[in-house]
């Protein structure tokens, strides 16, 4: 985002100070997953963002819409408007994943408005990614 | 947050918050066949159709010439762009006579740093219109 300076290697929090980030990502749930275990199934109602710490996630939808690796994460499309998820992701690899959950972060960016904007800016950065991603097959960076 | 409209930049704004957006808003008018963007430009500009129909046009390696997809009024059109800075990807021209506010790119960053609360809210109605953007694709 053209306002903001990326501070953070995660996506997500990117453009947080370090004890902002410290603070949010102490609400997160760390969860590790093996091959081939799914953490969000096609059709189920999100309530998270999936942040991946280490290893790689596949994002499938009605075929392979890509992988994400240490750093991204999802959820973004369902942040603001909660539907049942057309997609499924699955860990390729060992991953260490957290689970941060919408509420969460709503509680943690209420009444700073400075807060949400980069919260905000983050996904849409994300977002943008995913379509230009989708739109070349992939991207380095 | 309160949803006032479904205006994809301002559906999120109150009345005193479009106010100020529009001080820096400029409106344009195109007529048909009029180009509005043209491919690798560095603009980063926001374009909001409010009146009319686009024609989202690419060119192959010989100058051909290829209509990707039309967009309608009530939509953005460079919205990626302004997030994300690139040259644009393609050509945008009038199908119809279109009405547009022009959201320049430099004059809203200083007016988001300005007002934080005005940002989250424009960044929620980007974050909108990428979401369907996506689910578009995805779901195609």
């Amino acid at each position: 985002m053209n306002i903001y300076i990326r501070s953070q290697d995660s996506d997500l929090f990117k453009y947080l100070s370090d004890a902002q980030y410290a603070q949010i990502s102490s609400q997160a749930e760390s969860i590790e997953l093996k091959p081939s275990e799914v953490i969000l199934e096609k059709g189920s109602l999100p309530d998270s963002f999936i942040i991946l710490q280490e290893g790689e996630l596949e994002l499938t939808g009605k075929q392979y819409l890509g992988s994400l690796f240490p750093g991204e994460y999802y959820g973004e499309i369902f942040y603001l408007e909660s539907f049942p998820s057309p997609i499924e992701i699955k860990a390729v690899k060992p991953c260490r994943v957290l689970k941060l959950k919408f509420s969460a972060l709503n509680e943690f960016i209420a009444g700073d408005p400075d807060l949400a904007a980069r919260i905000q800016a983050a996904v849409n950065d994300s977002l943008c990614l995913k379509i230009i991603q989708l739109t070349h097959g992939s991207i380095d960076g | 947050m309160v949803k006032y409209n479904d205006h994809p930049l301002y559906c999120f704004l109150s009345p005193e918050e479009k106010k100020l957006l529009k001080t820096i808003v400029k409106s344009q008018s195109f007529m048909a066949h009029e180009t509005i963007i043209n491919l690798g430009e560095r603009n980063r500009d926001i374009v909001c159709l409010e009146e009319g129909s686009v024609s989202i046009q690419v060119e192959d390696f010989e100058g051909n010439v290829r209509e990707v997809t039309r967009i309608h009024s009530g939509n953005l059109v460079g919205e990626m762009n302004f997030i994300i800075p690139t040259r644009r990807t393609a050509n945008v021209v009038a199908l119809t006579f279109v009405e547009a506010d022009i959201i320049p790119f430099a004059k809203l960053c200083a007016l988001l740093k300005e007002y934080p609360l005005l940002a989250e809210k424009i960044f929620s109605a980007l974050s909108l219109q990428l979401k369907d953007k996506y689910l578009g694709m995805i779901n195609a």
